[in-house]
């Protein structure tokens, strides 16, 4: 039965396989929606509060454990923030370890969305887990992909979840060069892997469904950016200094969500693997723009399911872009470095693009050096009202078409193309009480 | 041999201890590996890349005074599953082991599980647990003579 006659409500409750609670409720009275609403349900994590008189160095390491999944994001977001705050210089050296680390994480992230939450839906299936006697092969490549991303951060930041070896002005132990030399024929090796994966993405069928909105993501002079750069969102030619976030992100309340949402130039904004793709096309690795249109990934693209092929196109992008990477630093070699540094009073922000979009991170330090002030402003909070403004465009137009039981599945399918990061996305907003 | 745990969770760090001290003097054809807060998924492949006996080391709810210790195999386990979760975080040494079965994976698996003193949040194990350290990894370099037909 298609759902468009009749009064009802579909309420998902914890939408699976994201990260974090989410639910979605729709009401339709006589055949018309009336009401969708994407509700956040996790409890507020406090993170801003709890740094409070910590020593600068301690920071990047504490922020970091906001989340299991982007831990190198926020721990790269907080250590240029607090680098920023206290005039902080970082070597070459350094900037080249950090791209190479966050883009161990782009890799480890986008393989684990791509295979293991968003394909099942494709497919017919309800988890990874029936693939495995049905598409072993693929489930195979799928674990070699993670592997290889997992040890590719390990190797950098001294272990997989939680890298410590980074921190401010540089590492506290390099990498080892021959570990190092292991990884780069592994990647190597795993380009034929790459391009199967290409070919499986390429056969599924993405739902047809576009909405204009406004992409937001670092954008660089001379690289795709990742790692640096100012904001840039696609309703504006000029891009916005990191430190001006604020301006970009806007945040406010809604009283269905504990997460905060954002807008910019228009009601919403998305964040995320498609803004950067559709934001930056022209600066990625040949190798990746010639998958983007193997996987018709044509800028600018509207279309949010799309956000799963864009992961790919970054994929390919981080792989090649890291083979080169692991061969500049082979070729010339790593020096131990001076990474002391005194702490004094001074604010700033810095910004770094992670898996699910741009991740904002901004510390202040009184005269004792101690932390008086932290925000954090992460990907999915910032894509949480785009994507319940999607779901608000989709549902009246599938609603003649799909039963609801293929109306729940889409919905679902269309959050967790955004690749939510919900539990990261919960907290605080300082509000005033004018008496 | 492969040690699993967390360091946040006081004797949760037993596997990673036991490992960590087993590598430094390991039984002849023993290979150690530490998966410090390992997700299934790299555990699963971690078994289809050894290809051979496993036994894991980790603290273990046992029908057991803390700091005792048992070897089961796999056939007599007793692990949870969790056929409910909603996301990959979700998932544990069952479902790695169960992964690893359907891809393959073939080798025996033990597991060395310690009963736990504290398990309440924090960076180091109790006292009563660090006392227990030289007689568990002495238990657990005979466990592995038994497996390997050492002795």
């Amino acid at each position: 039965m298609n759902g468009q006659t009749g009064t009802f409500t579909i309420d998902i409750h914890h939408v699976t396989r994201v990260e974090g609670h989410g639910s979605i409720r729709i009401d339709v009275r006589q055949g018309v929606v009336e009401e969708v609403k994407l509700c956040i349900v996790e409890a507020n994590r406090f993170f801003e509060s709890f740094v409070r008189g910590m020593a600068p160095e301690e920071i990047p390491w504490v922020v970091g454990r906001i989340c299991g999944i982007c831990c190198v994001g926020h721990q790269l977001a907080a250590t240029k923030a607090v680098e920023n705050a206290l005039g902080l210089a970082v070597s070459p050296q350094t900037v080249l370890l950090r791209k190479m680390l966050n883009e161990s994480q782009f890799l480890q992230s986008h393989i684990l969305h791509v295979y293991f939450l968003a394909v099942p839906d494709f497919v017919g299936a309800p988890s990874v887990l029936p693939l495995i006697k049905t598409h072993p092969e693929v489930v195979k490549r799928a674990l070699r992909l993670k592997k290889l991303a997992n040890d590719y951060t390990a190797v950098l930041g001294g272990r997989t979840l939680h890298p410590m070896a980074n921190t401010l002005r540089g590492w506290r132990r390099l990498p080892d060069l021959d570990e190092l030399e292991r990884i780069r024929q592994r990647l190597a090796a795993a380009l034929p892997d790459l391009l199967e994966t290409v070919a499986i993405v390429r056969t599924l069928r993405l739902p047809d469904f576009e909405r204009e909105t406004e992409f937001v993501s670092l954008t660089h002079p001379d690289e795709y950016a990742l790692y640096d750069g100012a904001v840039r969102g696609s309703d504006s030619g000029q891009p916005v200094p990191v430190a001006d976030y604020r301006q970009v992100t806007n945040e406010f309340t809604m009283p269905h969500s504990t997460t905060r949402w954002s807008r910019w130039h228009r009601e919403s904004y998305a964040v995320g693997a498609l803004a950067r793709v559709n934001n930056n096309v022209d600066q990625l690795h040949p190798e990746a723009r010639t998958v983007a249109e193997t996987l018709g990934l044509r800028v600018p693209c509207f279309n949010p399911y799309m956000n799963n092929v864009a992961q790919v196109v970054e994929i390919v992008h981080c792989a090649h872009h890291s083979l080169s990477l692991l061969e500049t630093v082979l070729d010339g070699g790593l020096v131990e470095e001076d990474i002391g540094f005194q702490p004094g009073p001074g604010r700033g922000v810095g910004a770094v693009e992670v898996p699910r979009g741009i991740l904002f991170h901004e510390y202040a330090f009184d005269a004792q050096g101690r932390c008086c002030d932290a925000n954090a402003v992460i990907p999915t909070s910032q894509n949480i009202n785009n994507i319940e403004r999607d779901m608000q465009a989709l549902v009246p137009r599938m609603l003649p078409h799909l039963s609801r039981n293929e109306l729940t599945l889409h919905l679902e399918m269309l959050l967790r193309a955004y690749d939510p990061c919900i539990s990261c996305s919960v907290h605080m907003l300082e509000v005033d009480y004018v008496e | 041999m492969v040690g699993l745990g967390s360091r946040l969770g006081r004797d949760d760090a037993v596997g990673l201890l036991l490992a960590e001290a087993l590598a430094r003097d390991p039984p002849p054809g023993v290979t150690v590996r530490l998966r410090e807060a390992a997700d299934a998924l790299t555990l699963a492949q971690d078994l289809l890349e050894l290809c051979g006996p496993v036994l894991f080391v980790d603290a273990a709810a046992l029908d057991a005074p803390p700091g005792d210790w048992r070897l089961w195999p796999e056939s007599a386990l007793a692990l949870k599953r969790h056929a409910g979760a909603v996301s990959t975080h979700g998932l544990g040494l069952a479902e790695s082991l169960a992964i690893a079965r359907d891809l393959g994976f073939s080798g025996t698996v033990h597991l060395f599980g310690v009963a736990p003193f504290d398990l309440t949040p924090g960076s180091t194990p109790s006292a009563a647990l660090t006392r227990r350290l030289p007689g568990l990894l002495e238990a657990l370099r005979a466990a592995l003579n038994r497996l390997t037909g050492a002795s």
